[in-house]
């Protein structure tokens, strides 16, 4: 990979982030460490993990998530965060987007992955 | 448990980082920020119930450097006051930070200066008046077609001056306007940075 693919595929990662995190706390409520596990098992999303924590309180601050400090038995506190009503909408509508973008986007790059090669100019 | 002492010590040199690169945060989301960072780590390093060392090095590794963390919350914080504030200094001081963070932003931060050098243009004539009443004013430039306020030199062709003693009050009037028209602006901007908020409705 080249530098200019590595900056595109930094990018994509970033932008899908925050939908990841959305869709991460779907189903219920979750603290920042189990969000970072969920999303390593599932993709490829993370850069440097500690991108996570403050998208997560841009995410509070803009009303789609809240969260609340609840003690663990391992001694420390751990800041849960779950999605507000906001959130679940909004989580849902870019659900909605990104599924016909990677549609359509699906359709076009299929032959690029199939490995047919294509005219050569 | 050998590595514990030594698993402190790195820990707490990084968050020291991370609360020194805070510091222009609020203190109390500093320390929030701080505790969640801590409490990352703590689990993060351990095997089996016990943190360790070279676990603890992995972990601040991924984390990345703690100026990074803090910078992220920083626009976040900067952003966000922006976006609710209407003074002038506020929404100046995140188009400047904008600025850094690409061609759009250093776009915007380019029509920020303009307004407000405007505005302290149009104040400055207000008080020169008092200084060279012959030489500011409204002028109507026939050769241009166009009316221009400002220093005229007595060696220029002759004009029409146009507002005389109300020249002070219009011109103030004017930067005052062209203050809050720039200031809207720059808070419409910022606001539509990011995809509508549905959250901001709610609170």
């Amino acid at each position: 990979m080249n530098d200019s693919s590595d900056k595109w595929e930094a990018q994509v990662r970033k932008g899908s982030l925050e939908l990841a995190i959305l869709a991460a706390l779907w189903k219920g409520r979750l603290y920042g460490l189990e969000i970072l596990r969920l999303l390593e098992d599932g993709s490829n999303l993370i850069v440097a993990e500690g991108t996570v924590y403050p998208l997560l309180s841009r995410l509070k601050a803009e009303g789609l998530i809240d969260s609340e400090w609840v003690e663990s038995e391992g001694g420390h506190p751990r800041k849960y965060y779950w999605l507000t009503k906001a959130g679940r909408q909004r989580a849902a509508a870019m659900a909605g987007v990104w599924a016909e973008f990677a549609a359509s986007l699906g359709a076009l790059i299929e032959p690029l992955l199939s490995g047919k090669h294509g005219k050569t100019l | 448990m050998t590595g514990d002492n030594e698993s402190t010590q790195l820990m707490e040199y990084y968050l020291g980082r991370l609360r020194r690169a805070a510091a222009k945060l609020p203190p109390a989301e500093r320390e929030e920020i701080v505790a969640e960072l801590r409490s990352h780590i703590l689990e993060r390093s351990q095997i089996d119930g016990v943190v360790d060392a070279s676990r603890m090095r992995e972990t601040l590794e991924a984390l990345g450097t703690p100026e990074e963390i803090a910078s992220q919350y920083a626009t976040n914080t900067l952003f966000e006051r922006a976006a609710r504030s209407r003074s002038p200094w506020v929404l100046f001081r995140a188009t400047l930070h904008w600025a850094m963070l690409g061609a759009r932003g250093f776009g915007i931060f380019m029509i920020a200066i303009t307004g407000y050098v405007a505005a302290g243009a149009f104040f400055i004539c207000a008080i020169l008046k008092a200084f060279f009443p012959e030489n500011i004013g409204l002028w109507y430039l026939p050769s241009a077609g166009l009316f221009a306020m400002g220093y005229r030199g007595a060696t220029e062709p002759p004009t029409a001056e146009l507002l005389g003693h109300w020249l002070p009050p219009v011109a103030m009037v004017l930067g005052l306007l062209t203050i809050i028209w720039t200031t809207h602006l720059l808070r419409v901007l910022i606001r539509r940075r990011r995809p509508a908020k549905p959250g901001w409705q709610a609170r």
